[in-house]
């Protein structure tokens, strides 16, 4: 699963992962592979990922994310 | 017939035109990698953002959310947001953005209302009697989403309220360096590109409308912020190669009034040397 955060200066993340938690607009939300299509827009707060048992935060203020496929797209409004 | 001082005065003046214009262009030049760089590296989100605005456009029914951005009125007033730059001293970039707007207009039937970002842009109107509805200058070279933001709102706001029943953007997008093609292209009511295929059931958190009551603004804004981005990076490159242009035909003018002074200062020589020769000669006899 493909994971690609982006704001409007520049793309921050782009990489394979293993699991997204994203602070959806209801309330948290994990990402596995293999998810159904998904629109949401998301709060201001911190992407959590997995990678191979290691895990990192991107702060994102707001934003929109995306799950088509294979692929996680995150708009964020800035960070 | 100009005095060998006069001309050498004139050389001097050329010259330094020509550091001038080669100083604005090494600027130019600098400033054009940032906003390059700005405009490429924000392209990816606003067309993953069109991509989305599609998507979920081609699965809302119209009765379902009402959008009224999306709604498309009988046109009574058209709108047009100019982006130009600040300043000029960018050969032809300005006039051809300008031409680009004044063509539009003659084809509209509905009287236009402008939003302009840019003293340039912000001229044209005044001087064609425009009315305008908002003006943005001083913008600067390094425009962030925060910079644009209140453009868009004033846009989005100018259409809700029915002042204007249709958005244009004019600006000149950046092709390379020596191309900067002027375009106007609508922006409002938001007209989503009917490619997208994977029209497969999405999942909308909260729902459909509220996902895209909050996309559709944002969309907006960042179709502003693009073209705000593509102007500049369209402005420092035309200002690059005009003044590149005036440095070399500075130069050249240096190169033709240094032999025409040469010319001179040797024809003085000879007609003195004449004289003397002359003087000596009628002295001998």
């Amino acid at each position: 699963m493909k994971l690609e955060v982006v704001t409007t200066e520049e793309t921050l993340y782009s990489e394979e992962v293993d699991i997204v938690i994203a602070p959806g607009a209801e309330g948290q939300l994990g990402i596995l592979p293999r998810h159904a299509s998904l629109l949401t827009a998301i709060n201001s707060g911190d992407i959590v990922v997995r990678k191979n048992g290691q895990e990192s935060t991107i702060p994102v203020q707001g934003g929109f994310l995306e799950v088509s496929g294979d692929q996680v797209t995150v708009l964020a409004n800035s960070s | 017939m100009a005095s060998v001082r006069q001309i050498a005065r004139r050389i001097r003046s050329v010259e330094n035109t020509a550091k001038i214009t080669k100083a604005m262009a090494m600027i130019a030049a600098s400033k054009l990698r940032r906003s390059q760089d700005a405009a490429t590296q924000g392209r990816s989100y606003s067309e993953n953002m069109a991509a989305m605005v599609s998507n979920v456009v081609s699965q809302t029914n119209e009765d379902e959310s009402h959008q009224p951005l999306l709604e498309t009125r009988v046109v009574s007033n058209v709108g047009i947001l100019i982006v130009a730059p600040d300043r000029g001293l960018t050969g032809g970039l300005n006039a051809n953005i300008l031409r680009a707007v004044s063509d539009f207009i003659d084809t509209q039937t509905a009287p236009v209302k402008v939003v302009a970002i840019g003293k340039k842009g912000l001229d044209f109107a005044r001087r064609n009697g425009l009315e305008i509805i908002a003006e943005y200058t001083g913008i600067g070279d390094r425009p962030t989403p925060t910079d644009t933001l209140p453009i868009g709102e004033a846009v989005i706001n100018a259409f809700s309220n029915a002042e204007v029943d249709s958005f244009h953007t004019a600006y000149a997008q950046f092709v390379n360096t020596t191309l900067q093609r002027p375009v106007v292209q609508p922006l409002l009511p938001v007209s989503p590109s009917e490619t997208s295929a994977n029209s497969v059931g999405y999942i909308f958190e909260p729902n459909a409308g509220e996902v895209l009551g909050r996309l559709l603004p944002r969309y907006v804004e960042t179709l502003i912020h693009h073209a705000v981005l593509e102007g500049n990076a369209s402005e420092q490159s035309a200002r690059m190669v005009a003044m590149n242009q005036a440095t070399d035909n500075a130069n050249e003018m240096v190169d033709d009034l240094t032999l025409l002074m040469n010319k001179l200062r040797q024809e003085t020589i000879t007609t003195e040397l004449l004289d003397i020769v002359g003087g000596v000669a009628a002295l001998e006899s």
